[in-house]
């Protein structure tokens, strides 16, 4: 008997509780039977407990005990890859869209989406961002041709709900929601002065958004925005101005 | 990293403690954190704890290295310790007699380990490429378990101290645990204390934990960490210290249910008290 | 003709931007060295703790690990009007 052997048939009985495992080491009583639930428990509490804290409003949604299956699906088939548990169910929207048949809830996958994303934000590095001062220092013909790395928190989450305003709505109030909700949202989540902003945009600045995000140019991007149509108004310059004092510019090239 | 934790009174960081430390600077000789929870690139926790390292010694008590593990430590996981204590300069690291990780799944909890011949080859192997990564002595702590396993070559204590003799490492004595698992497996506590060698001791760590019914007739203890320290540790921590004479770093560690930062400074100071009274016998 | 028009539009798009910005510096880099404590207001910014994360504690908690589906969701997904939880067909 090895090491190996018993490790391989421990963690093997400690995720999948429910299938009988023969142990080495452990002599089969009922008793051994109950200790064994302890560390079951431990593991699988300890990782539930995580993925309530990264996924409080998408808990709130579909009730404790839905949360509590969904939860335990998920660990028993994507346990932890690192040690470091900060980085822990990340991929838990996907796993909810996947399950979409068990929960009929078309904009929770979304809402996860939008967790995740605060989450990855809180723990990005802090002030990675260029100063003010140094953007304005460059010429503008040369800011024209370049494009723009944001800051790793900034990501844009483009849902056909209204995702924002339920996560809003959500967040501070246990009240029923009377607003529809089949509206598009563009979510913008950042992190500025060491705080998570969590932002809705226009459908203009997020079109512009995504344009920098995929590489275009400052002026490519600029151009485009110009030739949006939207019944909103908005403003080029106000879309640069947002870019610079909302500490979003990583790198400029 | 030279073992600097100065012989006195500690408690666990919780970042819910953060900013009443900071106002409040309470007397406590050093705190504890977990690196596996600053294994970030940023965020508010960094931000905080940089401005306690500047205030009061620390101590990192990891986690997630899985000494234990037949696979051998992450070299990838050593980096990043390197890293923390680049940064922070803690006084001291600790790590757990367990496994936490097989196959590239990391479960997250203190996994028992068979005290054999086998294990304890590979745990030596483990420290000493710790050891070596990190550049400083390490400290193991004895585990709280809950399940026999039936095939032990020695006794927990005689394990330890085999690992402290063979790597150089220290020993982590935590008391709660001692109770724990001794009343989980029918073990003597006073033979655990006989044989323990005390030189190895480099720090202390005292806890509360839970009585619960494993059968109508047969209760077990479960080291949550989630209450006062209990009247039994109290007494044995005092006869360890007017045993062996010595002072010790001493932590006081809370973590589910936590109390108001007074409450775990009342602990931690009762623990000071205690060791300084043991001294007059 | 036109394509220099436009030209023009996205200079000074972004000449004004910058202006913008950087004349509200005096404001913002004051801004940033305000400290960050506890929740901000209205969900917006969120300067909160996060969890305690990971601990060496044991959990005594014995809630059964299920290994199906056997419940339905009952939260406040029933508040939000239009986002029922019967399946559309």
């Amino acid at each position: 008997m090895t090491l190996k052997q018993f490790q391989d048939a421990f963690s093997a009985q400690l995720l999948s509780p429910n299938n009988a495992h023969d142990t080495p080491y452990i002599t089969q009583s009922n008793e051994n039977v109950l200790r064994m639930k302890i560390y079951q428990n431990n593991v699988y509490s300890s990782l539930l407990d995580i993925l309530k804290n990264r996924y409080p409003i998408s808990r709130k949604l579909v009730g404790d005990d839905f949360f509590t299956v969904l939860g335990q699906q998920y660990i028993a088939n994507h346990p932890p890859e690192s040690p470091v548990m900060l980085h822990y169910g990340e991929s838990l929207p996907r796993f909810i869209e996947q399950h979409k048949d068990k929960h009929n809830i078309a904009y929770l996958s979304d809402i996860a989406v939008l967790e995740s994303a605060r989450h990855k934000a809180y723990y990005a590095k802090d002030n990675d961002h260029l100063q003010p001062a140094d953007i304005a220092r460059k010429p503008i013909e040369k800011l024209l041709e370049s494009s723009i790395n944001m800051v790793p928190s900034a990501v844009l989450i483009q849902s056909s709900f209204s995702i924002h305003t339920i996560w809003l709505h959500l967040k501070e109030s246990d009240q029923t929601l009377n607003t529809d909700i089949s509206h598009n949202e563009n979510i913008f989540i950042f992190k500025k002065n060491l705080g998570v902003q969590t932002l809705r945009l226009q459908d203009a600045y997020a079109y512009f958004i995504q344009l920098l995000l995929n590489k275009n140019t400052l002026g490519e991007s600029l151009e485009k925005l110009i030739e949006f149509k939207s019944e909103e108004n908005f403003e080029p310059t106000e879309a640069i101005s947002f870019l610079i004092q909302n500490q979003l510019i990583k790198t400029i090239h | 990293m030279n073992s600097t934790l100065p012989n006195t009174h500690g408690v666990s960081l919780k970042s819910t403690h953060f900013q009443e430390i900071l106002s409040t600077q309470p007397d406590i000789g050093w705190f504890e954190i977990h690196p596996e929870n600053y294994m970030s690139e940023g965020g508010l926790d960094h931000y905080y704890l940089t401005q306690i390292v500047e205030r009061y010694p620390l101590s990192m008590h990891g986690v997630g290295l899985s000494l234990g593990s037949h696979e051998g430590v992450d070299t990838q996981h050593l980096k990043q310790l390197k890293k923390l204590i680049k940064q922070y300069k803690p006084a001291q690291f600790s790590e757990h007699l367990a496994w936490t990780k097989n196959s590239g799944q990391h479960l997250n909890d203190l996994l028992p380990l068979p005290l054999t011949q086998e294990a304890l080859g590979i745990v030596v192997q483990n420290i000493n490429k710790t050891q070596d990564a990190l550049n400083t002595k390490i400290f193991i702590e004895n585990p709280s378990t809950y399940i026999d396993l039936n095939q032990h070559d020695y006794s927990e204590a005689q394990f330890l101290n085999t690992l402290c003799e063979k790597t150089g490492c220290g020993l982590l004595l935590d008391i709660n645990n001692i109770v724990v698992t001794c009343s989980n497996h029918d073990l003597s506590v006073e033979q655990y204390f006989d044989e323990i060698d005390p030189r190895y001791v480099g720090e202390i760590h005292l806890a509360g934990h839970k009585n619960v019914a494993l059968t109508p007739e047969k209760m077990i203890k479960i080291d949550d960490h989630g209450s006062k320290v209990c009247d039994e540790v109290w007494a044995l921590f005092e006869n360890f210290i007017s045993q062996s004479q010595q002072h010790y770093p001493v932590l006081i560690e809370w973590d589910t249910d936590l109390p108001s930062l007074d409450t775990l400074v009342d602990q931690a100071s009762h623990a000071k008290h205690l060791m300084h009274n043991a001294f007059r016998y | 003709m036109k394509k220099m028009t436009k030209t023009l539009a996205v200079s000074s798009a972004l000449a004004a931007g910058i202006l913008m910005a950087t004349s509200g510096d005096v404001l913002a880099g004051k801004k940033s060295h305000e400290k960050c404590y506890g929740v901000a207001k209205a969900g917006q910014n969120d300067c909160g703790i996060k969890s305690q994360g990971t601990s060496c504690a044991g959990q005594a908690k014995t809630d059964g690990i299920h290994d199906a589906w056997i419940y339905l969701p009952k939260g406040a997904c029933d508040k939000i009007v239009g986002g029922s939880t019967t399946p559309t067909k």
